[in-house]
């Protein structure tokens, strides 16, 4: 446990200590402060933004897992870069759980942001329980976008090239809630059960249908991730 | 005590395999050397030693257990020095060692600081490594390997980017680790450090073992029996080493004058490598 809170404090030090990740870090804080404040106050000189509020929560929702993962990702491909991922293959440690616990930080940062924004924005009344869920989905994301954009990257700049496009794809299926007819063939790309799941809880409907697959398919991406990480990162 | 039988190990996609059946031994208290050009399956098969990679064929023992049975109390017990230095910049010297070892059991551990000293950067324990050279890497890579007082050792190029006094220094510090009983694998196209450090060596090339033997009997073996004796005037000549006391010849050329220096004709490592092997270790 010692060594795993020493590794997310060093996390944190790195983070900190690149001026250029410092800045990613605020922009989370800044989506936050954006739905809590800024939105309210657009409505009131624009009333017609009024109908999109849900789309814009779906954005900032992901937007927030999406800024942790670019941040953890830029980690994880320096220290590939650096090799001292090297260094931690041969640590007497079990490289899948390595993996898996050091995306806690950036997943409990996302989950804590997203539920935040969800339960003290000002447009909807959101069930305590369906909020915490719907966080915790969001927040999976936030690995799943750092395991996947530094598995695919060589160094830094292909890791922003790579983040801009996955940024692109996960966004696509806010898509789907513009052209109703054919709203789930965007369903392959696990998002959309985020955007879905937040859909229904704005229309007040039942959310279980969404939020199980949206686990399902978030969880099982993540453990193919994690094995396939396993595999690359430490040689 | 390390026992590798047969190992063959190819690079997923590769063609050919990089090991092709590989046999040797390190016993417990020896220092024992990989010899070969770049590309020849060094540092592959230290990969397979410290299980970075799988998936090879072939036998290998640890302390006469199955590699493939031993898990993360083996891990415990090995440190790796790699070719190349690998820390995180932006942290201290002493932050890099103080976060790797937290892996480990803190009963084993030498104190960062102690360790900073042996390799002489305890002035530098608070730098950002960002702003060391390639040497100060070179350094704290050793001693990182060395902090949880493991008992097998592996060097991949030990004294590579070192000044002499510094490599000395690391040099000195290995064979102390040896005379502690470590078990201690290096690979290396350095010659001289292969010659000062190892009790055998092995030439490999193309994935293959050419040669095991002890550094000195094969500089003996393929060596040349004689002598150079070389004279203040300048004159030089060579004698057969057998019977050299009763060689009328070479008691004649050394009272022509002040005898300046006498060398025997051993060749260098260097010399038997490329003899035996046909190769450059470049």
């Amino acid at each position: 446990m010692k060594h795993l809170i020493l590794l997310s404090i060093t996390d944190f030090k790195l983070i900190f200590r690149d001026p250029s990740l410092r800045v990613f870090l605020a922009l989370p804080l800044m989506i936050l402060a954006l739905v809590l404040f800024g939105l309210p106050a657009l409505i009131e000189e624009y009333p017609v933004v009024n109908d999109y509020v849900s789309y814009v929560l779906m954005g900032a929702c992901l937007q927030t897992s999406t800024m942790f993962g670019f941040i953890y990702s830029m980690v994880l491909i320096h220290e590939k870069d650096i090799e001292v991922a090297k260094v931690y293959g041969i640590l007497p440690v079990s490289k899948k759980g390595f993996i898996a616990t050091r995306q806690i930080l950036p997943f409990t940062l996302s989950s804590l942001v997203t539920f935040l924004m969800l339960q003290l924005q000002s447009f909807y009344v959101f069930n305590l329980s369906q909020v915490i869920l719907l966080a915790i989905l969001s927040g999976i994301f936030a690995p799943l976008l750092t395991l996947s954009v530094s598995l695919l990257s060589k160094n830094k700049m292909e890791g922003m090239t790579w983040f801009k496009l996955m940024n692109l794809l996960v966004s696509v299926p806010l898509a789907a809630f513009f052209i109703p007819c054919c709203s789930w063939a965007f369903g392959i790309i696990p998002t959309y059960w985020v955007f879905k799941t937040l859909e229904q809880m704005t229309l007040a409907e039942n959310i279980v249908l969404p939020i199980s697959i949206g686990f399902l398919f978030s969880i099982a991406t993540l453990f193919l991730l994690i094995w396939r990480f396993s595999k690359t990162h430490f040689s | 005590m390390i026992q590798v039988k047969d190992l063959i190990y190819s690079y997923p996609k590769a063609n050919t395999p990089t090991l092709k059946g590989l046999n040797f031994q390190i016993d417990k208290g020896e220092i024992f050397g990989f010899l070969g050009p770049s590309g020849a399956g060094k540092s592959t098969c230290q990969k397979i030693l410290y299980k970075i990679l799988s998936y090879y064929t072939g036998e290998i023992r640890i302390d006469n257990k199955d590699l493939k049975r031993w898990g993360r109390d083996y891990l415990q017990n090995i440190g790796v020095g790699f070719e190349l230095p690998n820390h995180y910049g932006k942290l201290t010297a002493l932050e890099n060692l103080q976060l790797f070892a937290a892996f480990y059991p803190s009963e084993k551990l030498i104190k960062p600081h102690n360790l900073l000293e042996i390799v002489g950067l305890e002035d530098d324990a608070n730098k950002a490594v960002d702003s060391f050279s390639k040497g100060m890497k070179m350094r704290l890579n050793y001693v990182r390997a060395i902090m949880h007082n493991p008992d097998i050792l592996f060097f991949d190029e030990p004294t590579s980017g070192l000044d002499p006094v510094n490599a000395h220094l690391i040099k000195q510090h290995i064979i102390s680790l040896k005379n502690q009983g470590k078990t201690i694998f290096i690979t290396t196209h350095d010659m001289a450090t292969a010659d000062e450090l190892c009790d055998r060596v092995s030439f490999i090339v193309d994935g293959e073992i050419i040669i095991t033997e002890k550094p000195a009997d094969l500089k003996l073996q393929h060596g040349k029996d004689l002598i150079k004796v070389e004279l203040k005037n300048g004159n030089q000549t060579q004698f057969p080493i057998v019977d050299l006391g009763n060689n009328i010849d070479f008691n004649a050329f050394i009272n022509e004058d002040e005898v300046l220096r006498i060398h025997t004709q051993e060749a260098s490592l260097e010399e038997v490598f490329i003899k035996i092997t046909g190769k450059n270790l470049k």
